[in-house]
């Protein structure tokens, strides 16, 4: 028996030998469906792993209180004491522009333990002219170098900050900046705030606190876990009303304090007039003894007093006018998903992989498991006789089935270890790779998914073994006597296209030939067309993504946003400075349009995802807002106009909030005051939310009149370049608050394709080497199963090309169907990833281009051919002689 | 009389050296136009590697094999293609029909590629199966199933036709119907037929007999009256 064993061993291994190629293609397409299932399903996580580790490596806050006036000591042991709140640390910031740039910095104070600033190179800032900056500028500032900071005007000289020149002593990371390019809107330079340094508090002239960065005790999980988000929400929440009462507070003392200074100084201003007076009664009582010339004399200081007391008057006039009308203290809670840009990015960005991982793996498994099933029950088939004999040698039934199981489990252990492998290392760097030009989160962490690695190696297996053992096993319930005979070639049959006489004699005679093959081998012909078409499907979704997202920007700003820069200007700003900066933006050259608006963020918060940032827009001259953004219909593209009594919100809004015209969505300022707003039309947008309305309808819901606040501007020359600069120039006018680019969502949507990118890429290379192992596979059985009728015709003097074309036409068909079916899969599934795929504030052109079609379906005929062209060789190697000796 | 087919000192030597297998060695002989041929042997005596050789299916090692006045010997593959397509209609003993295509389609796939191709319902009425042409191979019986193989050769009007042990698979009726429509065929059409086979007893229906015998041939005789494949008994 050991012997037996020996031979049966040694008959396993020929197994093995003999069909290589199809042992590599079973291991090739179980590693891609691996591949593809571990690499897409553990990326996200790794992600957000790795960024967690980052959070907590820089001990990040949970939340932030942000007030627009500093703290008092009373706030701060406030804000200590919030409900869960475990440690407060308290710190301010300055912007400023880096001198002679357009470059945005914002300068913060250290802080050690909350939100800490993690040093790469050098040390933190000790002495009050050291300053660390962001690692990202470790390209273009050494230690030891000075850098200078100014105003917008370019002045050395920001408010706030003892000095502007300081000495580089490091450079750090932080948690709370990790966006590489956009960290945040500011009051300084452009608008959009560039870069960060760290600097000691006493660099700060009269240090006073303007945030706190909050530890919440009550959170368990990490970051973007679900508990863990919400919990921060509900703190933070809770948190606001509170925090409202106490900038009320502070308000009231402001203006307490304000007014006693006021009346303060009317007093003086009263006794000096009355001093005044007491002075000019004196003159004129002895007026009659002076020359005109002494009284001249005598008059004049009287008369300059009188000017100097006339302008104080004014001066006290206009601030007590401004502490009524002028801005309100606010303390602002927010969350880490508020607070931080990035944080909220990179969250989403891990999501959408997550998304990708659910659709995409599921086709290229389904393909890889029915090209494996197929594959392995063939082999099945193939062995009967050498089961036949082995059962009649004496071997048991298990014994004849080792090969099968030994052949599909090696197969599908190697498959799945490779798959698991690249999934879990190539996969995830390469996509984090090109998030990490947005990110600064660095030191990717590659987990080891021991759960999808298992269920991987469970489907592998089932395929692999099952189908080759079931066909085996119901062969093995025949008599060893008949099964040493081969099964009989399946019987021709007519098919139904026959019953069509119309169609079926004008067919050419290979034609026929062709049709009935194609329909003798109907499982086959299920398979390829499903392998095609799923590799066609996945191309064109692939393409189509990129696409899809590229068109974006261009549609977004041809067809819809017109305007360039929103800059907006302090309404409570003195009337002179509001002057100069109408005059600026007047003088501004190359605009092209310009109108007043109203503007102000506001938050929604629909219910099935994170808040989302609003626009509200009113514009001064409704009937010219189209020329700086189209009002439309997403649909049908007509025009809609503002009403008295309702606004028109953006689609991807209304989608999120579920909301209808005539509908109503609730919005929330910065002090979480909630405005119910009904709806009257639902315009086209595809990146970012906005509310528009006119002045009627915003004074009948916010209780007041509006007070244009900005002007929109649209340029002749739209480059980034020339936008940066008129911001810049604008925001030097000091009452100006800050720009809004329209652009800044244009960078968005480039970050967002880059880190797609390569996951499309990767896709597509899976996809296309997936087309063309499945068209191998199937091509390869459906010749060796019909090596001898392809003998045969080479006897009969076919030539090389036509009996690759007799077994070709039947592929090319079945890839011609299957690509036609890939069109209507691709177009479904391009539809269903590109409603999920985009950011929450944006959504995409859901049409795919005709060059998407060709291209997935130029590959997949591409991989036809080069199929065409690895089997010819094995076509023109069949032996005619050893084919026609067996029996038919 | 001048020679139709001239084989002159063809070789096939299979291995070297000591593994060295003479299938045929040095075999001569030549057959004139119209001749039905009959190459008996014992089994393994080379009989099947001759005719592949014959039929462009096979090359030999050494020596001339000329067909018509042209040496097939020195074809490339391309050229026996040709040769094949053109010349030759092969009958096995085991039909090798295409099982997904009916007789009627089986012999046209034949006649599609060659250039004087007979119709294909003709052939097959005049081998007996005008009504079987509809019929899939696994619908029909063994001797039907040769006689479709034999229309498809005949149906691409060749030179020559090669049969190896045609009637190996039949019964002995049904092998003499066979026989008697291959040599209905020769006589009628005046094109050669080789017939292989182990069976000596049929000798006397062919006009050339070749015995065959550890890859030499032991006898070349061309048979002044042939009998018709009726009278023969076995
Ligand atoms: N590919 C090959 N390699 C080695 N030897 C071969 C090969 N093909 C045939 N032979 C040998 O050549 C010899 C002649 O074989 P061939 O098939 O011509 O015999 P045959 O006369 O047709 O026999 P049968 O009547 O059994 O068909 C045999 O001894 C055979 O073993
Ligand atoms: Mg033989």
């Amino acid at each position: 028996m050991a012997a037996m064993k020996k031979t049966l061993n040694q008959n396993i291994f020929r197994e093995f030998k003999f069909s290589f190629a199809r042992f590599i293609s079973i291991v090739i397409l179980i590693s891609l469906g691996v591949y593809v299932l571990v690499g897409l399903k553990v990326t996200g996580h790794d992600m957000r792993i790795t960024g967690n580790n980052y959070y907590t490596a820089h001990k990040m806050a949970d939340a932030y209180v942000e007030g627009n006036t500093s703290f008092t000591r009373a706030d701060q042991k406030y804000i200590k004491q919030l409900p869960h709140v475990s440690k407060a640390e308290f710190s301010t910031y300055r912007d400023a522009v880096i001198k002679n740039t357009h470059t945005t910095v914002r300068l913060l104070s250290n802080t050690s333990q909350i939100s800490t600033n993690n040093v790469t190179k050098g040390r933190l800032p000790k002495a009050a002219n050291e300053i660390a900056l962001n690692n990202s500028e470790r390209g273009k500032y050494q230690i030891g170098d000075s850098i200078t900071f100014a105003n917008n005007k370019n002045q050395s000289k920001v408010s706030g900050l003892k000095q502007t020149t300081f000495k580089i002593v490091g450079f750090v990371t932080s948690s709370d900046y990790i966006n590489k390019q956009n960290l945040g809107t500011t009051t300084a330079g452009t608008g959009e705030l560039n870069s960060f340094g760290v600097i000691t508090k006493a660099a700060f002239k009269n240090y006073q606190p303007t945030v706190a960065k909050l530890d919440y005790n009550n959170l368990r999980g990490s970051s973007y876990d679900n508990e863990f988000e919400n919990q921060i929400q509900q703190n933070v929440n809770d948190s606001q009303r509170g925090l409202n009462h106490r900038a009320n507070l502070r308000q009231a003392a402001l203006v307490n304090r304000a007014k006693h200074k006021i009346n303060q100084q009317a007093t003086e201003l009263k006794r000096q007039q009355t001093a005044l007076n007491k002075r000019r009664t004196q003159l004129s009582a002895s007026a009659s003894r002076l020359s005109a010339t002494q009284r001249r004399q005598a008059n004049r200081p009287i008369k300059a007093a009188q000017a100097r007391i006339d302008q104080a008057k004014q001066k006290l006039q206009t601030t007590s006018n401004k502490l009524n009308s002028g801005n309100r203290v606010t303390y602002q809670i927010q969350s880490r998903n508020d607070y931080n840009l990035g944080y909220n990015e990179y969250g989403e960005n891990s999501r959408k992989i997550d998304l990708l991982s659910n659709s995409f793996p599921i086709i290229f498994f389904a393909v890889a498991i029915l090209v494996c099933v197929i594959t392995m029950s063939r082999m099945g088939e193939e062995s009967r006789i050498q089961l036949g004999t082995l059962r009649a040698l004496g071997y048991s039934k298990f014994d004849t089935m080792k090969v099968f199981l030994s052949y599909g489990f090696l197969s599908g252990l190697i498959g799945t270890g490779l798959g698991a492998w690249i999934g879990t290392t190539f996969l995830p760097t390469q996509i984090f790779k090109t998030y990490s030009a947005n990110f600064s989160v660095p030191d990717f962490h590659a987990l080891i998914s021991v759960k999808w690695i298992l269920i991987s190696l469970l489907i592998s297996l089932v395929c692999t073994t099952v189908p080759g053992a079931y066909v085996a096993g119901r062969s093995l319930k025949e008599y060893p006597a008949t099964l040493m005979l081969p099964k009989k070639p399946k019987r021709g049959a007519k098919i139904l296209l026959e019953r069509v006489p119309f169609i079926w004699k004008r067919l050419s005679f290979n034609y026929k030939v062709t049709f009935r093959n194609i329909f003798r081998f109907k499982l086959r012909m299920m398979m390829t067309i499903l392998g095609v078409m799923g590799c066609t499907a996945l191309l064109i979704t692939g393409f189509g993504m990129r696409d899809s997202l590229s068109g974006v920007n261009t549609k977004q700003y041809h067809e819809i946003v017109h305007y360039d820069i929103i800059s907006i200007f302090n309404p409570s700003a003195t009337t002179k400075q509001k002057q100069a900066y109408e005059r600026a933006v007047n003088n501004t050259s190359g605009i092209k349009y310009q109108t007043q608006i109203y503007y102000e963020g506001l938050t929604a918060k629909p219910r099935a995802t994170n808040n989302q940032s609003v626009s509200l827009m009113v514009p001064k001259q409704p009937t010219k807002l189209n020329q700086f953004i189209t009002l439309q219909n997403p649909d049908s593209n007509k025009a809609i106009r503002l009403s008295n009594n309702g606004a028109i919100i953006t689609d991807k809004l209304a989608h999120l909030t579920n909301t209808k015209v005539g509908g109503h969505i609730t919005l929330t300022n910065s002090t979480g005051k909630h405005y119910r707003i009904k709806v009257s039309g639902i315009t086209q947008m595809y990146v970012g939310h906005s509310v528009y309305m006119n002045a009627n309808y915003y004074h009948h819901r916010f209780g007041k009149r509006v007070a244009y606040n900005a002007n929109m501007l649209k340029l002749n020359n739209r480059s980034d370049g020339n936008i940066n600069r008129v911001a810049s120039d604008l925001n030097q006018q000091p009452a100006a608050l800050t720009s809004i680019q329209s652009n800044g969502a244009k960078k968005m949507v480039d970050n967002l394709l880059g880190g797609l990118n390569n996951i499309v890429l990767i896709i597509t290379i899976a996809a296309s080497a997936l087309a063309f192992v499945v068209l191998f596979t199937l091509t390869n059985i459906n010749v060796s199963e019909r090596e001898r009728e392809l003998a045969t015709i080479k006897v009969l003097g076919f030539y090389p090309g036509e009996v690759i074309m007799y077994v070709f036409r039947e592929t090319f068909i079945l890839t011609f169907v299957g690509i036609l079916v890939g069109f209507v899969g691709g177009a479904w599934l391009h539809n269903f990833i590109m409603q999920t795929l985009p950011p929450d504030n944006a959504h995409v052109d859901l049409t795919l281009l005709w060059t998407n079609f060709a291209t997935s379906a130029g590959l997949t005929i591409i991989f036809a051919f080069m199929v065409m062209f690895l089997m010819a060789s094995k076509i023109k190697n069949i032996d005619m002689l050893g084919a026609l000796k067996g029996v038919d | 009389m001048l020679a139709y087919i001239d084989v002159k000192h063809s070789y096939k030597i299979y291995g070297s050296g000591e593994n060295e297998t003479r299938a045929n060695d040095d075999i001569s002989f030549s057959l004139a136009k119209g001749e039905l041929t009959i190459i008996v042997g014992a089994s393994g005596a080379g009989k099947s590697t001759l005719l592949n050789i014959l039929g462009g299916m096979d090359t030999n090692t050494k020596g001339d094999v000329i067909i018509n006045g042209k040496n097939i010997s020195k074809y490339d593959q391309r050229q026996l293609t040709t040769y094949r397509r053109h010349s030759i209609g092969f009958v096995f003993q085991f039909y090798n029909l295409i099982p997904n295509l009916t007789s009627l389609e089986n012999v046209q796939l034949a006649s599609e590629i060659a250039p004087d191709a007979l119709d294909g319902e003709q052939v097959l009425n005049d081998v007996g199966l005008a009504k079987r042409m509809d019929n899939f191979p696994s619908e029909l019986s063994g001797g039907e199933q040769q006689r479709v193989s034999i229309a498809r050769a005949i149906a691409k009007n060749p030179e020559i036709l090669l049969c190896d042990e045609p009637t190996g698979a039949l019964d002995y009726h049904t092998g003499k119907k066979v026989l008697k429509l291959l040599q209905d065929f020769c006589h009628n059409s005046n094109k050669n037929v080789i017939i292989v086979t182990h069976n000596a007893a049929i000798k006397p229906m062919g006009d050339h007999v070749i015995e065959i015998g550890d890859g030499k041939v032991r006898e070349d005789k061309v048979v002044k009256k042939p009998v018709s494949v009726e009278k023969i008994e076995w």
